[in-house]
């Protein structure tokens, strides 16, 4: 693979701006020299030519052709116009090509140069025509203006003469070059602020990049958003518009968002809590706001983005409660479980103390019976949990919740009939601490306060499904708790609680199972789980 | 940027309204407005006589439906028309004559004969060389003899400037005999006019002028015509040799013509082919002819577009080429 060094910044720009200024620069100045060279050189035609024409007009040169002067007459009137226009060469002509007039310069006497040919003149004489022709060599080119000197003799006018006017063409193209060298000092002036121009650009951006090259921030972007991706928090921002600039994966499966372009989305199209949409375009922070999302609780915290006390957009994260939740639950559970163990422990302490004590006083008799009802009881218990009910999850659950109702004294019954092979592996243990304990503990809980407390429990897994019943006899529910209690938040037991059947309700869902509940004021309730045996995915039981 | 949207669409919607209304007037027939007959020279002269007569027999013999009038824009040796025949549309028209040629081979024009449409050539007139009655030269050729031997001895007359084709008819001619014309002596006059009084005064031993000038005198034995530029003998003056009789290889016509402005669709074009075609044909343009001795030169467009091309040639050569032609 090619290694490719990256260009700073202001290299680059520099280099393009300067490329680019160079070219456009370079392309005017070699127009606008062109044009003025075309200029200077027309400027010059119209000049040899007016200067012919006003010489052939004079009064004193055509006085000189009536009187027939001399060119030592006409010299000095000549150099004087030479002079004027600053023509190299005048020549004043008759008809035969005897001169009348001459003035030349220094540069141009010293060269000796042919005047005038038959050729160059023909037109002046013949037709009596002005114009402007070059001649001369290629390297000392002259333009030559000439005009034919027309005397009026009132009846008739005649061609007397021809005047021509010599304008060395290195004399224009100094000129020109004197143009062009302004023309070229200007652009390479324009060039030099482009250039510092450029370099105050590359300046400024390298300042609104915290001095990173381009390529830095690439870098630091990607390595931002694998960051990002990479977090179990759900995590949005959003600019001033609204517009979401950032979502992570986790914030796409917590809030269960199915479209993939979610990216220069509005919230408001992307999010469909109006609730949600409002925290996080609060214009002040907020802290581990719950909010109930999509059958779920979350966590949301925003936060502003500030630059100079103006708000440009926000950041939010969330996370979601009911996980956290199930989590504390079902830790709360099993120490409930050791809680409840180390109390039947306390009170298996309490009654050996007891047999020692009969023996002790020789009361054997009475340290049997104790012993002999306790073992009773012991061999019930293991007889009603352990013969028909064969799972080791289910019996321990039972085992822990038997005594929890020994200790508050509530009797809790295993039903003779129950039948449990061991549950098939797609039942692990911690939905079922959630399903059943806490439907033992509402039952626990419902009982209490009643004359002879009881609960019984009831499992069977004749047939495709595991059916477990949980019955009290305790005062029941009326139609309307009836409906409610497995909403979030509903709860008798005051405020901030009333996850326990929600929960059991979404476990038992995520098995395919489902849920009843049938009650009558006064005699009780009872609750009936019913769970397959077998995933059936695509016969997912959908409970209202 | 709207506005601009605005106009643009504007400015387009009526060019297309003008092209469509273009072609409906191509459709609906040419000319549907009255004809513009530009005469660039003062009433009276040749151009002048040209458009009138023009004017009078297409209207009375009733080729052209539309009223044709006839406008003088004289100025600058025809240009001031010309240049005003270039602004104008498909129904003005101009005369014309080789100055259209020559006033930019002589630098003192920037139109050239390329920017107008050739419509036809019509009618031109024969250059005449005469001298007094009493003249030492009996034929052309020893008076070219004479003047090849001393040329600033002969003063030749010519108006109403050097250029034209008065002059550039002898220039041809002294050219083709072997004489550098820039020796000879032209003295120039204000008009044709003028240079036959000159003759006529004894003031130049020759002139070179339109044969109408002459013709009269000639008949009336005033002054003799020793040639005239026309290929053979003309009717009247059977007795007046040509040019190419007296050894020089020139037939020299002073044509006129007809031109329009730039860019006429060929249907407008065919239109005056057409018409001019048969005008020429009618007794009245030959009675016009006749009156004015002119010669039927009739040519049509399609004709004319090559001679022109073929006169700005030989111009050229005669203009440019310093005289001697032969060398």
């Amino acid at each position: 693979m090619k290694i490719r060094w990256p260009v700073p910044l202001h290299t680059k720009i520099l280099g393009l701006v300067g490329t680019l200024l160079l070219l456009v620069i370079s392309l005017i100045t070699f127009m606008v020299g062109y044009m003025e060279s075309r200029e200077d050189v027309s400027n010059a035609e119209s000049l040899a030519l007016q200067t012919a024409k006003t010489i052939s007009y004079m009064p004193g040169v055509q006085d000189a052709f009536r009187s027939r002067a001399t060119l030592e007459e006409m010299k000095q009137l000549t150099e004087q116009i030479r002079e004027e226009a600053g023509a190299s060469t005048i020549t004043i002509f008759d008809r035969s090509g005897r001169i009348i007039g001459m003035a030349q310069d220094e540069t141009a006497s010293k060269k000796e140069y042919v005047t005038a040919s038959g050729d160059e003149v023909y037109k002046a004489v013949v037709f009596g025509s002005s114009y402007v022709m070059e001649t001369g060599s290629r390297k000392e080119g002259i333009l030559k203006g000439v005009a034919p000197v027309t005397l009026d003799y009132h009846d008739y006018k005649k061609v007397e003469g021809v005047v021509t006017v010599d304008f060395p063409k290195n004399v224009i193209y100094s000129e020109i070059l004197v143009d062009i060298y302004k023309i070229i000092l200007a652009a390479g002036l324009v060039f030099l602020l482009g250039i510092v121009g450029s370099f105050l650009l590359a300046k400024s951006i390298r300042k609104d990049t915290l001095g990173l090259e381009p390529f830095e921030i690439s870098s630091l972007y990607r390595e931002r958003d694998a960051v990002l991706q990479s977090v179990k928090e759900g995590i949005i921002a959003t600019d001033h518009y609204g517009m979401i600039t950032t979502m992570n994966i986790s914030a796409k499966d917590l809030l269960d968002i199915r479209r993939e372009e979610v990216i220069e989305q509005h919230i408001l199209d992307v999010l469909p809590s109006e609730e949600l949409v409002t925290m996080i375009q609060s214009p002040t922070k907020i802290v581990n706001k719950e909010l109930e999302y999509k059958e779920k609780i979350i966590i949301v915290n925003t936060r502003p983005i500030k630059e100079n006390g103006r708000k440009t957009g926000t950041v939010a994260s969330f996370r979601d409660k009911t996980e956290i939740k199930k989590m504390v639950d079902a830790l709360s559970e099993v120490r409930q479980y050791s809680e409840d163990l180390r109390a039947q422990a306390h009170e298996f302490t309490g009654k050996l103390y007891v047999i020692l004590g009969f023996i002790q006083l020789g009361k054997t008799k009475e340290a049997i019976e104790l012993i002999q009802r306790e073992a009773n009881i012991q061999e019930q218990v293991s007889e009603m949990f352990f013969s028909q009910i064969r799972d080791e999850k289910v019996q321990a659950i039972l085992l822990g919740k038997y005594a929890k109702a020994s200790e508050k004294k509530i009797r809790f019954t295993v039903d003779e009939e129950s039948s449990l092979a061991p549950l098939p592996e797609h039942i692990p243990l911690s939905p079922l601490i959630v399903i059943l304990g806490n439907l033992l503990n509402n039952a626990f809980d419902a009982v209490k306060g009643c004359v002879a407390p009881e609960v019984s429990f009831f499992v069977t897994d004749l047939g495709n499904d595991i059916i477990c019943e949980i019955a009290d006899n305790g005062n029941g529910l009326d139609k309307d708790m009836e409906a409610r209690i497995f909403h979030r938040g509903y709860s008798k037991k005051g405020t901030n609680r009333g996850y326990g059947l929600a929960n059991v309700k979404e476990e038992v869902y995520s098995l395919n199972g489902a849920i009843e509940v049938s009650s009558s004021p006064g005699n009780g309730t009872v609750f009936t789980v019913i769970l397959p045996k077998e995933i059936q995915e695509h016969n997912k039981r959908i409970g209202g | 940027m709207k506005k601009i949207i605005k106009v643009l669409l504007t400015m387009s919607v009526i060019l297309i309204t003008a092209a469509c209304a273009g072609n409906a007037s191509g459709n609906d027939g040419y000319p549907n407005k009255n004809i513009e007959m530009v005469a660039p020279a003062s009433p009276g002269g040749g151009w002048d006589l040209t458009a009138r007569s023009l004017e009078k027999v297409l209207s009375e013999q009733e080729l052209v439906d539309k009223n044709i009038n006839v406008v003088n824009k004289p100025g600058g040796g025809g240009e001031v028309g010309w240049k005003y025949l270039k602004s104008k549309d498909s129904h003005s028209l101009a005369v014309n004559s080789s100055l259209v040629l020559t006033n930019n081979l002589l630098e003192q024009s920037e139109l050239t004969y390329e920017e107008f449409t050739p419509i036809a050539t019509l009618a031109t007139e024969w250059q005449a060389l005469a001298v007094p009655a009493d003249s030492p030269y009996q034929s052309a050729s020893e008076f070219l003899k004479a003047t090849k031997e001393d040329p600033t001895a002969v003063k030749i007359g010519v108006g109403p400037g050097l250029g034209n084709d008065d002059h550039l008819s002898l220039v041809q001619a002294a050219s083709e005999f072997g004489i550098n014309p820039a020796e000879l002596n032209f003295l120039v006059y204000e008009g044709g006019g003028d240079v036959v009084t000159a003759l006529l005064g004894g003031h130049v031993d020759a002139v070179t002028t339109s044969l109408s000038e002459v013709k009269d005198q000639h008949l009336a034995g005033k002054l003799k015509i020793l040639a005239v530029s026309s290929d053979e003998p003309l009717e009247d003056l059977e007795d007046v040799p040509t040019w190419q009789d007296e050894g020089v290889d020139m037939v020299f016509p002073h044509w006129r013509g007809l031109m329009g402005p730039p860019d006429m669709t060929e249907d407008e074009i065919a239109y005056w082919d057409k018409k001019l075609e048969k005008m020429v044909e009618t007794n009245q343009w030959q009675k016009v002819l006749e009156n004015n001795d002119w010669e039927d030169f009739y040519k049509n467009s399609e004709e004319t577009k090559a001679f022109l091309q073929e006169q700005h040639d030989l111009y050229q050569r005669l203009i440019n080429d310093s005289g001697l032609l032969d060398n």
